[in-house]
């Protein structure tokens, strides 16, 4: 490990000391991997990895959730649907609204309002996710009962919709940097050719930016998958299939968090769980893979460095 | 090389001050430009050289704090800073070349056209020889004639500046002003932006701005010596650099300082 980090330089007190830094820092890192790699081998055990792991897998994605019927059954499919469609409301809304946050507050905004925006938004992510669940609850829940008639207003749509709310801040300061930095970058030397605005920022700021906006997406969509709590909340928590944006749905996050705590440990409810919940880890992992892949590639295709 | 006849100078400075908040760059710049004539800015470091490339082509607004306090300067005998043509066509017409050349991101032809197509929307068949004429003004139509859909970027840095050299003369400017264009390059790359001057110059004026007084001598025909936000010395160039009269300005000409 140490071999491959030195430096051909010198053996003063200097370059010893440069190994310490080094070596501290190549610790830390390793500690942060490795409780990744850690965590997803984990999930890979207590999913009862090899006794009939690949059916448990299909089933995982496909049969109903009865766990007390007998035999029992415990497919996922109306978790996995609940999750699809409360992070796809929640992206639809958050990705405009927060993408023309940052650009309000990147280019824009006066500087004093810009002073006031950042702190308010980054303040917006400090705010936990139950006060969202109940302000969902008193405000969304109940106009929905009342707007569309439904015997109860927890919808997959009211979930969809506060989850917007809280990718909000992570889409907007993300993007608000991709833009900040394309304009800084680009304004004058565009500008100074006598084209309007309208032009730099579809011309040049919105392909400079890209990779930017892609990570705000990518972000926000990390968030919304892993959220639990405000969507157990306002999502009505129930086992049924999701057929419309109105009716009530468990995304995963929810139904594992609602069933872990009354399991045997070992059972074959146990090992569903923890499929569940690897697929759920493997999914944000490749997610994030194939986006910064993608980005990549989008980015030399459009730009190139 | 003394012109007979003064026709009207292309701008006509007088007494301009600019201000980057409670500082002031330029302390009462008076001077006149010529048409169709190298005009070289000398001076060391911040002492507003670049602004005043920023006043003549409108961009002075974009710097943050950035206004002009006081003076006027005249554009064919209007006033440049509320121009009847209005901002984008005055950037238009008085293109700049910056430092450090900047391709936008896009193909080389779309960088070449980019403020073209904006001003007179070029058809996307003529786009191609309208890029090949300004690539080739500017010499850079060989080597890129093969890739002119790779994007700008992966030009080395002398070529990414004959690139933008190339992208504000598609705008058909009447005045080109370049903030020190060649402080970034080779050599090599240097002498071949220094020739497409001396070409130019039979078409627009040049606005050059440079740290090298023998840039200056090899490309310019007047020059503007600037000292702490005022203009120290000018008129022809040779005369400027061979009998300075100002005392800091001869201690930089005879290499003393600076």
């Amino acid at each position: 490990m140490q071999g491959q980090q030195d430096h051909p330089s010198g053996h003063d007190s200097q370059s010893s000391r440069d190994r310490i830094v080094r070596f501290l820092c190549l610790l830390a890192l390793i500690s942060g991997v490795g409780i990744l790699i850690l965590t997803i081998v984990y999930l890979f055990i207590e999913s009862g990895i090899g006794k009939g792991f690949l059916l448990r897998a299909l089933h995982c994605f496909t049969g109903e959730w009865r766990p007390l019927a007998t035999p029992p059954q415990l497919g996922m499919a109306h978790a996995w649907v609940s999750t699809a469609m409360i992070t796809g409301i929640a992206l639809a809304i958050s990705l405009p609204i927060g993408f023309g946050i940052g650009l309000f507050t990147s280019e824009i905004a006066p500087p004093f309002v810009r002073r006031i925006l950042t702190p308010a938004l980054e303040l917006l992510a400090g705010i936990p996710a139950v006060v969202y669940g109940f302000f969902g609850a008193v405000t969304l829940v109940k106009w929905f009962e009342v707007g569309f008639q439904l015997s109860s207003g927890e919808t997959i749509l009211g979930a969809g919709i506060v989850l917007s709310v809280m990718m909000l801040p992570f889409v907007a300061s993300t993007s608000g940097e991709a833009f900040r930095a394309a304009f800084q970058e680009y304004r004058e030397s565009v500008l100074a050719l006598g084209v309007d605005q309208i032009t730099m920022f579809r011309r040049v700021i919105l392909i400079r930016a890209f990779p930017g906006l892609i990570a705000a997406a990518v972000l926000g969509l990390a968030r919304g998958l892993g959220e639990t709590l405000a969507v157990l909340m306002l999502s009505g928590n129930t086992t049924a299939f999701p057929d419309s944006l109105l009716s009530r749905g468990q995304p995963i996050t929810a139904l594992l968090a609602t069933e872990i705590g009354e399991t045997a440990v070992n059972s074959e409810k146990y090992h569903m769980l923890f499929t569940g919940a690897l697929f759920l880890m493997l999914l944000v992992l490749m997610l994030n893979l194939a986006i910064s892949i993608l980005k990549k590639r989008v980015y030399r295709g459009l730009y190139a460095s | 090389m003394e012109s007979t006849n003064t026709p009207t100078p292309l701008f006509e400075i007088r007494d301009l001050q600019v201000r980057y908040g409670d500082m002031k760059v330029l302390h009462g710049i008076n001077t006149d430009m010529p048409a169709k004539e190298v005009t070289a800015i000398l001076g060391p470091s911040g002492c507003g050289k670049s602004t005043l490339l920023r006043v003549l082509n409108r961009t002075l607004k974009l710097t943050p704090m950035a206004r002009v306090s006081g003076g006027t300067v005249k554009y064919h005998g209007e006033n440049l800073l509320q121009h009847p043509l209005g901002e984008q066509q005055i950037r238009k017409r008085i293109g700049i070349v910056q430092q450090r050349p900047l391709p936008f991101p896009m193909s080389i032809r779309d960088n070449v056209m980019f403020g073209a197509d904006y001003h007179n929307k070029t058809s996307s068949g003529k786009k191609n020889e309208q890029a090949q004429l300004y690539l080739e003004k500017v010499g850079l139509w060989n080597e890129v004639k093969d890739r002119l859909k790779s994007p700008g970027s992966r030009l080395s840095i002398g070529q990414q500046q004959r690139l933008c050299i190339a992208r504000s003369l598609a705008n058909r400017p009447e005045v080109l002003l370049m903030d020190e264009p060649c402080s970034a390059l080779d050599p090599d790359s240097t002498a071949k932006i220094e020739d497409l001057i001396l070409k130019l110059q039979e078409e627009i004026a040049i606005v050059i701005v440079t740290h090298n007084l023998a840039q200056a001598r090899r490309v310019s025909s007047n020059c503007l010596f600037f000292l702490n936000g005022t203009i120290a010395e000018q008129g022809k160039t040779a005369e400027v650099l061979n009998n300075p009269v100002h005392p800091s300005v001869q201690a930089i000409v005879m290499g003393k300082e600076g």
